[in-house]
């Protein structure tokens, strides 16, 4: 318990200024919305003269797009990247800095179990994350009621605000794993940095090429937000990898960081 | 030169990282393009599709029926890469030092601050440049493998790139010469490189605030005015480059002789 209340104290700055960037970024996304909603006019104009196989194909329908929850599907996205840096660093940062702090020995020889320091480390950090994502969801429900010109389609929306936490759990336990398998990470952000656009980036281009299968790959594809819009609901067979990913993330660090030879500075 | 030839060896192995990352990245998305390239009426509703929808979906007025065209795709994301490697490696390799501890064996040593400044940041320009040069290695051998010579349209947009890379480096090292917290410099390079990113898209999705695309590297170069329209680089954002680039150097410069070093 010590433990735990240590580390939520050591993280409140970063998690606050995490909550903030994030719910002023919505605000400007979302302020962008009219803009936006006037140019989807035409657009669902042109996209109902396609045959509904190519609608299909995209994954969206015309009238749909110009709504406060499909302009949402579509930003969400981002903001799912900016909280899995987020997630990332934390599980990560939070074994690695007793390595780089040189304060391994000193909270590894208390007595505790070193499972018992996974867990206390893994509930706070899961506890910033989760934080965070109620805020960041209240910030954009409320904007969302704010500039919705008709009644908002909760169902998807609230889909969606979720899928933002579940991938930030998932990037959250890839993160643990990684600092808990890798010896010294010395700078932690810039490697979350990388690994969290890497799976953006195939993610993105997988969709661009419409390769589905590659979307396994992907974590930021598990929650496809166009699909949700679509037919209000998760993909069975993605949420069931999402889930086998986080089971294995948290099971590897445990594993791998109970029987460590942690170095003594 | 001692630095210089330190720092090199030291990011040699992250630097090997990186272009395998991009390796892979170019090899898995051609050979998925190949399988597309088959079939080129599947491609053909993109580039049918409305303006503002292609912004959505990443492409423009960009041909995907053509080898160059899915490059013009690609070639954001490279840029994207090779920012992140430039801002945290500018970043990084100023700030280590503090956070290693290893700030006084350095900073006593009979150099002065401003040489270790220059020392470093030469081996961090080697190493970005070292990164842009492979990325065009593949980008050549990418376009070819299908039998299109655009070599020039290819060098424009790694002259473009190249800039974008030392704006990013030139924020890292002014950041980490600025705070004397390795780990805020990291979080405020890393911050406006996340805002810029984010801000390119925005105004993609959004023609009507254009006016910000000064802000955001990203929108500097845009690959499908230059590949698409067979535009060149834009001069004055070409001067915009050069501009922050010398100012933030300049920046770094005047204050990291002066700030305290933390040890």
């Amino acid at each position: 318990m010590n433990m735990y209340r240590h580390e939520l104290r050591c993280y409140r700055k970063n998690t606050l200024l995490w909550i903030c960037s994030l719910c002023l970024g919505a605000v400007f996304m979302f302020w962008m919305f009219p803009a936006f909603a006037s140019n989807t006019v035409a657009i669902s104009e042109v996209l109902r003269n396609y045959p509904e196989a190519v609608q299909k194909a995209f994954g969206l329908s015309a009238d749909r797009i110009g709504t406060v929850t499909g302009f949402y599907s579509f930003i969400i996205t981002f903001f799912m990247v900016c909280g899995a840096v987020q997630a990332t660093a934390l599980g990560m940062g939070v074994l690695a800095k007793e390595t780089t702090g040189k304060t391994a020995d000193f909270l590894l020889t208390k007595p505790l179990p070193r499972a018992r320091v996974l867990t206390a480390k893994l509930a706070a950090v899961w506890t910033c994350v989760t934080l965070t994502a109620l805020a960041f969801v209240a910030a954009t429900l409320s904007m969302a009621l704010a500039v919705s010109p008709a009644a908002l389609d909760w169902t998807p929306f609230m889909l969606m605000s979720l899928a933002f936490y579940f991938v930030q759990i998932i990037f959250l336990t890839i993160g643990f794993a990684m600092g808990a398998i890798v010896p010294k990470i010395r700078s932690v952000l810039p490697v979350a940095m990388s690994t969290v656009f890497g799976f953006f980036i195939v993610g993105t281009v997988a969709s661009a090429l419409g390769q589905t299968k590659l979307y396994y790959l992907s974590p930021f594809k598990y929650f496809d937000t166009t699909a949700i819009l679509e037919t209000s609901a998760y993909r069975p067979s993605y949420t069931a990898m999402a889930a086998l990913v986080t089971l294995l993330c948290v099971l590897a660090g445990y594993a791998v960081y109970g029987r460590r030879d942690i170095r003594a500075s | 030169m001692n630095i210089y030839r330190r720092e090199l060896k030291a990011n040699l192995r992250s630097l090997i990282f990186w272009c395998l990352g991009v390796l892979l990245f170019v090899a898995a998305s051609m050979n998925k393009y190949s399988a597309l390239s088959e079939d080129p009426s599947a491609l053909g509703i993109f580039t049918e599709l409305p303006m503002g929808l292609q912004a959505v979906f990443g492409v423009g007025q960009l041909d995907y029926a053509k080898a160059s065209g899915f490059y013009g795709m690609l070639y954001p994301y490279l840029v994207l890469m090779a920012s992140i490697h430039a801002s945290m490696l500018g970043a990084v390799i100023l700030s280590k030092e503090e956070r290693d501890r290893t700030a006084e064996f350095l900073y006593t040593k009979p150099a002065t601050r401003s040489g270790v400044l220059y020392a470093k940041a030469a081996a961090a320009l080697s190493l970005v440049i070292a990164l842009n040069l492979m990325i065009w290695a593949c980008s050549i051998g990418m376009v070819r493998a299908y039998g299109e010579q655009v070599d020039a349209v290819i060098a424009s947009l790694m002259a473009g790139m190249l800039l974008v890379q030392l704006v990013f480096l030139s924020l890292g090292l002014a950041c980490a010469a600025v705070s004397s917290r390795p780990k805020t410099a990291v979080g405020i390079a890393a911050g406006v490189m996340l805002a810029t990113y984010f801000l390119s898209i925005a105004i993609e999705v959004n023609g009507s605030i254009d006016w910000m695309m000064g802000f955001t590297p990203f929108a500097y170069f845009d690959a499908k005015r230059i590949v698409g329209a067979g535009e060149g680089l834009n001069p004055a954002y070409i001067a915009l480059c050069f501009g922050i680039t010398a100012a933030l150097t300049l920046w770094a410069r005047l204050r990291f002789p002066a700030r305290d070093i933390r040890v």
